[in-house]
């Protein structure tokens, strides 16, 4: 048990070192920074080398993470494309589909999104009853999808439609690659609780999609959405939480910065100090109970960053990261609640409406009114919860009543 | 990075747990709690032959010189066997403090010798911390410690001394001056003329624990350990040391009542299925696993911190004990409630988990007490300091 590099590990971090100073200079455009990632198959590391990855171990990986953070460059493309539809084709796809949409994936080019729920399926996405029709070589989808993030921005959306109603509800269902520029998408944003519209609704109106966008076999869309659905778990959770050392520790003063969205999820990720600091400024630091809520908050990064280093390691030697990755979502949803919970706190009266002028409470403020979507989107924390125990612990499933029978016979929400 | 443990961690983890299956089951334990001393000398001396009572203690003291990591990885066994043994008291208490007493200043001819016997496993020794009334902050040691020519005179009373009826020796705190800060470690032998020893009421019965009664005791100036005049140098890390240790044990006994409670929730059929179908109980095992796992991350990492001697200890040290005793808690509590009916029958194990919990959440500083220390081990400054009102 060593948390220091090895001495292999110590020559990899110099090499990427030394390939992130000749190859990245801060003034850079995001676009010029892409084009390098995506050149070097630095996007996508873990991808195979035919496919624009590097075919890298997770090593390489995890400390390009760690050095280009340190230099504070930024991650590759990301969202719904190089973390899920990519490894999605990649698995389930034709070469064709390869060749076409993984390069200006890597590029940043092309902006994906998912066209998964709908208001009828939700935790029960099997659900789903947007009708994808086949005549000749091209499929005619109608239906309505819901909490589609990007989806003014995308090009491209992945898509599960149902091609067959009078079969089970798992096996009819198909997944396709979705042209956001067709006729007949109309995209309509979707007002949160925050005031802002971070998602869409996604209305599909006889919609014509080529046969040869097809990802997978016809009736195995079910089977293709755990890739991506895998692949989401794990970016939410592990990649949701930094797992190096250096992202343990943002200062008061960076938090301060600016009270964007992104500095939030900084926050969130690094944030332990910088609300120590933060109950120091208010003297809520005088609080016996502030500071047991702190210790407890502080308490739940540490773990976090301890676990981190339990799936880093595990990676590292070639292992898939086994039951710690698994609860990565719900912990980090825990975490944030508690981040959120403390911050109001902190802010004592000015929990009733933040100062314009004092940025940290208008993250406090704007945080307490996100959290409560982060234990529902990409699977509520109650979902977690089941798939843990399922696949994690082998608890047996509840019995159900809706898998067996013709999907069009079955009780429906929507 | 390595967060894992290497070959011979393993081997050591996989003989610790033959050893707990073979020496220390339920029966066992039950029957060495009702025993006199509490435990199996006979057992202590084959710990102490696989070199588990030395483990962590340097070679030049008498050790076998490998880390706290190995010790953890012993103690995680222990823990989850609740096998009962003066080891944590003589080994993760006793020797620490003389280990860390030797880092400010030299060990004396006695100490040393008393932690090669600790090491050796021929002698146990304690830790006496603990007064009437509770935490070991500075203003509750009350204990006296008066010098007369070469010699410190002790008078009063220490509580809840882990082992202390059964110890060779016991490393006791005591107040030499009027400041807080004034404090002083003195090992004083379990058989000194004007020492009283009764063993008190445990709610454990697996975890012995004694009421010593000073009268007039008279040890040399050679029994003080570190700084005789500012012993919070030695005390301190001691604790945090202690907690790690207690992290690492509580952590064996989570786990095993997760998995006990776990085994039985598929077991169990009710309403003719699995109890374990129904998402009733499955959420409350998912939660239980997440802060079964996120306390092994916690132990781990503070076995880590612990053998690396690292700067972080203050605050790691506090935050495994409170994380992982907290969650020991939880899941005893848990191992109840999913055994239903059973669970809570003077027959069934569950309860002895449960015995241990409430101990060990209570030993070396309650939860709320090793937060605030976490904190300070930040640099937070405490309550009542200046610019921080009381």
């Amino acid at each position: 048990m060593d948390l220091r590099d090895t001495p292999g590990e110590a020559k990899l971090r110099e090499e990427i070192r030394g390939w992130l100073e000749s190859n990245y200079s801060p003034g850079m455009s995001q676009s010029d920074w892409y084009a390098v990632l995506a050149e070097s198959g630095w996007s996508a590391p873990l991808w195979p080398e035919q496919y624009g990855g590097r075919g890298a171990s997770a090593s390489e990986a995890i400390i390009f993470n760690q050095e280009r953070q340190k230099i504070g460059a930024d991650p590759p493309p990301t969202g719904i494309g190089v973390p899920m539809a990519g490894p999605t084709i990649i698995a389930h796809g034709t070469e064709e589909q390869k060749e076409r949409f993984l390069g200006p994936m890597l590029r940043g080019e092309e902006v994906w999104c998912q066209l998964f729920s709908e208001p009828g399926a939700g935790s029960d996405l099997a659900a789903i009853q947007t009708r994808a029709e086949l005549e000749g070589e091209t499929w005619t989808v109608t239906g309505q999808k819901v909490w589609t993030t990007h989806a003014q921005l995308a090009r491209w959306g992945i898509l599960m439609a149902r091609h067959d109603p009078s079969l089970p509800k798992h096996a009819g269902i198909t997944y396709f690659i979705c042209d956001m520029q067709a006729d007949g998408v109309e995209i309509v944003p979707l007002k949160e609780m925050t005031g802002e519209a971070v998602f869409n609704e996604v209305f599909l109106s006889d919609v014509q999609i080529p046969d040869d966008l097809r990802v997978g076999q016809v009736g195995e869309g079910w089977k293709v959405s755990m890739t991506t659905l895998a692949n989401e778990r794990m970016a939410l959770g592990v990649g949701g939480l930094g797992s190096t050392e250096q992202d343990a520790d943002m200062t008061l003063e960076e938090a301060d910065a600016e009270s964007s969205l992104e500095t939030m999820g900084k926050f969130i990720r690094r944030g332990p100090r910088a609300l120590i600091e933060l109950a120091e400024r208010t003297g809520a630091i005088n609080d016996p109970l502030i500071r047991d809520d702190l210790a407890r908050v502080y308490t739940m990064y540490e773990v976090s960053r301890f676990t981190g280093y339990r799936v880093t390691t595990a990676l590292m030697k070639g292992r898939g990261p086994g039951v710690e990755a698994s609860t990565g979502k719900l912990s980090y949803n825990l975490l944030v609640r508690a981040v959120a919970d403390l911050m109001i706190k902190i802010a004592g009266t000015g929990a009733l409406g933040a100062p314009e002028d004092d940025k940290l409470l208008k993250v406090a403020e704007r945080l307490n009114l996100v959290v409560p979507a982060t234990s529902i989107y990409g699977g509520t924390d109650q979902i977690q919860r089941n798939i843990i125990s399922e696949r994690v612990l082998g608890m047996p499933k509840e019995p159900r009543t809706d898998a067996e029978q013709p999907f069009s016979e079955i009780k429906k929400g929507g | 990075m390595d967060f894992a443990f290497n070959d011979e961690q393993r081997e050591i983890q996989a003989g610790a747990k033959r050893l707990m299956e073979e020496t220390a089951t339920l029966d066992q334990v039950v029957a060495l709690s009702d025993s006199a001393l509490g435990y199996d000398p006979d057992a202590y001396k084959q710990i102490a032959e696989l070199g588990w009572t030395g483990m962590h203690i340097p070679e030049e003291f008498g050790g076998v010189g490998l880390t706290y990591v190995e010790l953890v990885v012993v103690l995680e066994q222990m823990g989850a066997a609740l096998y009962p043994s003066p080891f944590f008291a003589s080994v993760c208490l006793a020797a620490n403090a003389l280990i860390e007493g030797s880092k400010v200043a030299p060990m004396s001819a006695d100490n040393a010798a008393l932690l090669a016997a600790i090491a050796s496993g021929e002698k146990t020794a304690t830790l006496a911390y603990v007064e009437p009334g509770g935490k070991y902050i500075p203003p509750q040691v009350k204990l006296s410690a008066k010098r007369d020519g070469d010699d410190y005179v002790l008078n009063g009373t220490k509580s809840y001394v882990l082992d202390g009826h059964t110890s060779d020796a016991i490393i006791t705190v005591a107040r030499f001056g009027d400041a807080d800060g004034e404090i002083v470690l003195l090992t004083v032998p379990g058989d000194a003329p004007g020492l009283t020893r009764t063993e008190a009421h445990a709610v454990d019965p697996t975890r012995k624990l004694a009421l010593l009664e000073f009268a007039d005791v008279r040890v040399p100036a050679s029994a003080a350990l570190g700084d005789p005049e500012f012993a919070w140098s030695t005390l301190n890390p001691t604790m945090q040391l202690g907690a790690v240790a207690l992290a690492a044990e509580s952590l064996g006994a989570a786990q095993h009542c997760f998995d006990t409670a776990l085994a039985y929730t598929k077991d169990r059929v009710q309403f003719g299925r699995p109890i374990a179908s129904f998402q009733a109980i499955k959420h409350i095992c998912a939660d239980l696993l997440m802060a079964v796992e996120g306390s092994r991350s916690a132990a781990y990492y503070a076995g880590w911190v612990a053998a690396e001697q690292r700067e972080e200890l203050p605050a790691i040290g506090p935050l495994a004990k409170a994380q992982v005793c907290e969650t020991f808690w939880d899941v005893a509590k848990a191992n109840i409630q999913l055994h239903g009916g059973i669970g809570f029958t003077y027959e069934h194990e569950a309860h002895y988990y449960y015995r241990r919990a409430t101990s060990s959440r209570a030993l070396l500083g309650d939860t709320n007490f090793n937060r605030e220390m976490l904190l300070q081990g930040l640099g937070v400054a405490p309550l009542g300091a200046p610019g921080v009102s009381a």
